[in-house]
């Protein structure tokens, strides 16, 4: 039996309402329903799914913060409830995490370093060298609590990779990171994927980022996972496309037919791109010609995985 | 066994870092200084002899003082340590990795040993200061003394922190009050025979008790303390086996729920 970094076994978690942590058995609520799945060696998984579809409960009960009501977990074949030793290969960052107050970026990445046990002459020059390649040398004396909400995300991704981890769990981790900063981690992230083979269970709200990034993704929905395959299948599955057109002359007309016709549109001086399904192309480009809107440019792109997500949230 | 030092002296370093803080410092001076001046003074000037010499009581009451920070101060600490990980909105980001409980629980041990000890410092230089006595001219029976008192403040210092994780942030103020709880039972200031009968059965039951009135009759009458010691460390050893046992019932069904609606609940 091939021994894989992560499975997950019919996991469930069922909230009951409680008063001082005694549980109402009637009050029920079930947030992650008989999920089952596995991480590859390798592998980048994207967890996707709406707000409280069950990621972050799955995420929770992953890192042994939350007790499942059935199910089980396995790292390398190791159940982390009876053998915490396995949590030593486990990291974990969070956009929306805080770092403890009163350290120093560099205070903050050693006191990690010791969490996993890590020799310290290693660890000293492995905080060094972390600290250049995320541009955080300068910073590496300043208190944790005066950093900006992209940098102190950028010391929690030094820190969940400066432990030689196995596998990495990242809940949205460039939620708060401008354009440029989450380019330069999406890159290094890619790298320790590829190159490290270190396993990553990625959560996000970014779609382009997913679809650049993951090699599968899951996707949840009312706590059940409601597909599981790479992001082009996902996208293809959409039958949405967006046509991009650029208007000589009628565009107050094109705008009253998307209108009549109730098509999602965005206009932009002279370009137009109207949401549309691709069975329907032929009918809006002759209801266009029936109003005497001239075009000089067409573009048709394909659906992408924002579309198959947004599609999966408005069929809730 | 998956028990590693070094992670226990990362969450050490943590809180020691914080302690450094000018404001953390001041908060154990403070009361220290407050009691030593006003029961110190209070006692000698209400049995004042002839000169200016210290009189029996007050030695006692002033032993009594510099150890008895070590069982408030260090119960207080070991809870605040969870707190402030809950404030700093922290203690999920410590739990996710391979940190055990019992690693964690030793590390807040620790901590909690150390403000004790700094605040008996501080009651020890201030005693030295004010009344120009030294709290260990009674002799090293004050060490054994001290080791069961810190046992006890670990003890409560669990129990509370249990109480955290029942109530989340709400159980702040209440857990700086709940060491003072036991202190009138407990013979710091004055004899416990002189409180209705009822409430020195209390007293009998409480490790600190024995310790207090152990070191009283060893200072006014030479009395061998070893007894008060043994009964002290007996009580010592169910209490903090409870505790413990709380603790991890408490922590298992907080579990249940989640650490971090504990960590993001108000």
């Amino acid at each position: 039996m091939q021994i894989h970094p992560l499975e997950v076994k019919n996991l469930t978690k069922t909230f009951h309402s409680e008063k001082f942590l005694i549980q109402n058995k009637k009050s029920v609520f079930t947030a992650v329903n008989d999920i089952s799945f596995i991480l590859k060696k390798g592998e980048f998984l994207g967890f996707l799914g709406p707000n409280g579809a069950g990621k972050t409960t799955t995420i929770q009960m992953l890192l042994n913060l939350l007790t499942p009501t059935s199910g089980s977990i396995q790292f390398f074949g190791k159940d982390p409830l009876k053998d915490r030793s396995v949590m030593q290969d486990i990291s974990y960052a969070s956009g929306y995490m805080k770092l403890p107050s009163s350290l120093t970026v560099r205070q903050a990445l050693l006191m990690y370093g010791m969490l996993y046990n890590m020799n310290m002459s290693i660890l000293k020059d492995k905080i060094d060298l972390f600290l250049n390649l995320f541009n955080l040398k300068h910073l590496s004396q300043r208190k944790v609590t005066t950093l900006s909400a992209g940098q102190t995300t950028a010391v929690l991704l030094a820190r969940a990779f400066l432990v030689d981890p196995k596998i990495v769990l990242l809940d949205e981790p460039t939620a708060a990171l401008d354009p440029e900063s989450a380019c330069r981690i999406r890159d290094f992230i890619k790298t320790e994927n590829k190159k490290n083979g270190v396993s990553i269970l990625f959560t996000s709200h970014n779609m382009p980022e997913v679809a650049e990034l993951c090699d599968r993704i899951l996707v949840l929905k009312d706590g059940k996972i409601v597909a599981d395959n790479t992001p082009e299948y996902l996208a293809s599955t959409v039958s949405i496309t967006h046509v991009q057109l650029i208007i000589g002359d009628g565009m107050k007309r094109t705008i009253a037919y998307a209108l009549e016709n109730k098509l999602e549109h965005k206009v932009d001086d002279r370009h137009i791109e109207i949401k549309i399904d691709e069975h329907k192309i032929s009918e809006l480009l002759s209801g266009l010609a029936a109003k005497n809107v001239s075009y000089t440019q067409i573009s048709i792109e394909k659906p992408t995985l924002e579309d198959y997500f947004l599609t999966l949230v408005k069929n809730r | 066994m998956n028990f590693k030092i070094k992670r226990v002296f990362a969450v050490v370093m943590r809180h020691l870092l914080l302690m450094k803080n000018p404001f953390e410092l001041t908060s154990h001076l403070y009361w220290v200084l407050m009691d030593v001046v006003i029961f110190g003074f209070l006692v000698q000037s209400m049995n004042r002899q002839g000169d200016n010499s210290l009189n029996v009581a007050t030695i006692c009451i002033l032993t009594n003082l510099a150890v008895c920070y070590v069982f408030a101060r260090g119960a207080v600490s070991l809870a605040s340590t969870l707190l402030k990980d809950l404030s700093d909105l922290s203690f999920v980001g410590l739990m996710a990795t391979p940190i055990t409980t019992a690693e964690w629980i030793a590390s807040q041990i620790i901590v909690a040993a150390v403000s004790s000890g700094i605040s008996f410092l501080m009651g020890f230089v201030c005693i030295g200061i004010f009344f120009r006595f030294n709290v260990f001219s009674s002799g090293l029976v004050l060490i054994p003394a001290i080791i069961s008192l810190l046992i006890s403040s670990w003890t409560l210092g669990i129990f509370m922190l249990s109480l955290v994780i029942i109530f989340g942030k709400k159980s702040s103020s209440s857990i700086h009050t709940v060491p003072w709880l036991f202190l009138p039972f407990s013979g710091v200031f004055y004899s416990v025979s002189i409180l209705p009968t009822y409430c020195q059965k209390i007293a009998s039951w409480l490790p600190m008790f024995h310790i207090f009135d152990g070191l009283t009759q060893y200072i006014k009458n030479g009395q061998s303390i070893t007894f008060a010691l043994l009964k002290s460390m007996g009580l010592n050893l169910i209490y903090f086996t409870v505790a413990i046992t709380l603790f991890m019932i408490m922590f298992k069904r907080r579990k249940n729920i989640g650490l971090t609606r504990l960590e993001l609940e108000s």
